[in-house]
C-alpha cells in the first residue's frame, strides 16, 4: 500500500475579493515525483506557499507524514525543501556560507552540519567553487546552488518552483539528473514548471491547475491514455485541452 | 536558541558590512561634529563647554535615531537577496527573526556611537571614562528603542518606501527641538513646552546633567523609559510581523 506523505483537504485562499485556490484537494505520496502544471495565475505559487507554511490558508488541512501543521508545525517544517523560482541566495556570502546558514537553520552544528553542506555541494557539483560568491556564478550554477541551499537538511518533500528556467541544455540536464537521484534515495518531489518535455521526462503523477481550482489529477501515463482518443498526443496538447488557448494575463 | 544564535550572527554580520551603518553612525556624526563645532566655536567662547563638547554630547543621540531608516532598511535584507522564503520555511518563529534583527541592529548602532564618543572624546575631553561607560548604556538603550521601532517599520508595514521617505521629516524635526544643530536655552515657556516634546531633547538634557551636574537620577529614569519603549515596540514588531511584507522585495526605486 502506497503511503501518503502529503494530503491537502479543502485548501482556500483569498486575495480581498479574488480567490486564487479553492477548495484544492491532492496528496503526494512517499517518494513519488508529481508534476505540478496550470497557466500563469492558476493558484500553483500560492498553493506552494501554503504547503511550505510560508503563508497562511484561510482554510483547509495539511497532513504530512500523519502529522498536523497545528501539532507538529516545526516537525513538518524539517521535512520540507523549497527550491524557489527566484535565485535565493545571499550574493554577499560565499557559496558555502550560503548552504551552511540555511542548513544551520534547521539545527545542525558542527561536524555533521560540515558534511551536510559538503554533500550538498558535492552533488550540485559546486564543491570546487565553495569558497566563491553567486556572484561569480553563471545561471546554471546559481540554479545549482539555489538547489543545495534546499536539500543540505535532507527533506523528505522537496518543492521545486520552475528551477530550470534561464538556463543551458547541460545545467538543466544535470539538474534533471540530480532530482531522478533524489527521488532514488527517498525524497518525493512537487515538480513545478512550464516545460512540458520536463514534467514529461521525471514526473510519475500530474497534478493542473486552472483558476485556483484542481482540473486533473492523475498518472501520468493513465492522463495520456485517456486523452489520446481526443486527438492529444502530448502532454502539452493535454494541457492545452484542459486550460484552453485564451491568454493568460492575470497578476501571479 | 541555536537557530536563533545563527540568524542574529548573519544579521550581525550583515549590519556590520553595511555602509548604511557606518555611514550614519561613525562617519555622518564624526563630520558633522567637527564641522559644527568649528562652525560654532565662537558662540561657546563664554560657556562651560566647547562648542565640540556640545556636538559631541548632542550629535550622537541624533544619529542614532537617525538610523531608524538604516533598520527599517535592515527589516528587508532577507527581502531583497529572495531569501526571506527559505527563512520562513525554516523552523524558526517569526519572534526569532525579529529579535535576532532587533538584537544586531542595536549593539551594532551602539558600538559604532560609543566608537565616536571615544574618538571625539581624546580631541575634546567630554567626560571621564566612567561618564562616557554610563553614556554607552544610554546609547545601547537608545540604539534599542531606534531598532525596535525601524525593526517594526521594516516588517509591520504595508507600504516601505512611501514610509521610509516620511520617516526622516519626523526625525529632523526632533533634532532641531532637541537642540542637536542649535542651543534653545533662553526661550520663552510656551516654546520651552514645543522642545519638550522631542525625545532627543530628553536625551540630550539627561547626558548633559549626568556630566556637568553629576546628576545621575534624570538619566537613569530616561534609560528606564527607553527600555520601555523599545520593548512596546519589539512586541508590536512581532505581533505585527507580516509573512507577506517581510518576503516582498518588489520595492520600486531600490537597486540591489
Amino acid at each position: 500500500m502506497v503511503n501518503n506523505l502529503v494530503e491537502v483537504r479543502n485548501f482556500e485562499k483569498s486575495y480581498g475579493e479574488r480567490k486564487v485556490v479553492d477548495k484544492l484537494n491532492f496528496t503526494v505520496a512517499d517518494g513519488e515525483i508529481v508534476g505540478m502544471l496550470g497557466p500563469n495565475g492558476a493558484g500553483k505559487s500560492t498553493t506552494i506557499r501554503m504547503l511550505t507554511g510560508i503563508e497562511a490558508c484561510d482554510a483547509g488541512e495539511l497532513f504530512f507524514d500523519g502529522m498536523t501543521v497545528k501539532k507538529d508545525r516545526k516537525s513538518i517544517k524539517m521535512q520540507i525543501g523549497l527550491v524557489p523560482q527566484d535565485i535565493a541566495v545571499y550574493g554577499d556570502m560565499s557559496a558555502y556560507d550560503n548552504v551552511k546558514f540555511f542548513c544551520s537553520l534547521y539545527g545542525f552544528r558542527g561536524k555533521e552540519l560540515e558534511r551536510r553542506v559538503q554533500e550538498a555541494l558535492e552533488f550540485v557539483a559546486l564543491w570546487d567553487r565553495r569558497k566563491d560568491k553567486p556572484g561569480k556564478f553563471s545561471g546554471g550554477m546559481k540554479r545549482r546552488l539555489n538547489i543545495a541551499c534546499s536539500i543540505a537538511h535532507s527533506p523528505k518533500l522537496l518543492i521545486m518552483d520552475e528551477p530550470t528556467v534561464g538556463i543551458d541544455p547541460q545545467s538543466r540536464n544535470y539538474i534533471l539528473e540530480a532530482i531522478k537521484t533524489l527521488n532514488r534515495r527517498g525524497t518525493a518531489v512537487i515538480y513545478v514548471s512550464h516545460y512540458m518535455e520536463e514534467i514529461e521526462a521525471l514526473c510519475n503523477r500530474i497534478l493542473i491547475m486552472d483558476q485556483g481550482q484542481l482540473k486533473v489529477e492523475e498518472d501520468k501515463d493513465a492522463l495520456k491514455e485517456r486523452y489520446k482518443e481526443e486527438g492529444c498526443q502530448t502532454l502539452e496538447d493535454i494541457f492545452l485541452k484542459i486550460t484552453g488557448t485564451a491568454l493568460r494575463d492575470e497578476e501571479e | 536558541m541555536t537557530r536563533f544564535k545563527v540568524l542574529f550572527i548573519s544579521n550581525l554580520k550583515r549590519r556590520i558590512m553595511d555602509g548604511f551603518s557606518v555611514g550614519y553612525n561613525i562617519l555622518s556624526p564624526l563630520l558633522m561634529i567637527w564641522l559644527l563645532g568649528l562652525l560654532c566655536k565662537n558662540m561657546y567662547q563664554d560657556e562651560l563647554l566647547t562648542s565640540y563638547q556640545y556636538y559631541g554630547v548632542v550629535t550622537i543621540p541624533f544619529c542614532i535615531i537617525m538610523s531608524i531608516i538604516t533598520a527599517a532598511y535592515a527589516g528587508k535584507d532577507d527581502a531583497f537577496a529572495n531569501t526571506a522564503d527559505r527563512i520562513l520555511l525554516a523552523p524558526v518563529s517569526d519572534a526569532e527573526i525579529v529579535c535576532a534583527k532587533i538584537l544586531a541592529e542595536m549593539i551594532v548602532f551602539a558600538g559604532c556611537s560609543l566608537l565616536v564618543l571615544l574618538v571625539v572624546n581624546v580631541f575634546s575631553n567630554i567626560g571621564s571614562y566612567k561618564e562616557l561607560g554610563a553614556i554607552g548604556l544610554c546609547y545601547l538603550s537608545l540604539s534599542f528603542v531606534t531598532a525596535c521601532i525601524g525593526t517594526f517599520l521594516g516588517l509591520g508595514m504595508k507600504d516601505f518606501m512611501k514610509m521610509k521617505n516620511i520617516l526622516n521629516i519626523p526625525v529632523m524635526i526632533f533634532a532641531i527641538l532637541g537642540g542637536c544643530f542649535y542651543q534653545f536655552g533662553t526661550l520663552n515657556k510656551p516654546l520651552q513646552f514645543v522642545l519638550n516634546l522631542s525625545p532627543l531633547r530628553w536625551v540630550n538634557r539627561s547626558i548633559f546633567l549626568l556630566i556637568y551636574d553629576k546628576n545621575c537620577i534624570s538619566f537613569y529614569r530616561l534609560n528606564f523609559v527607553l527600555i520601555g519603549i523599545g520593548g512596546i515596540f519589539m512586541l508590536l514588531a512581532i505581533t505585527c510581523f507580516k509573512r507577506e511584507e517581510y518576503g516582498n522585495g518588489q520595492l520600486p526605486g531600490y537597486e540591489k
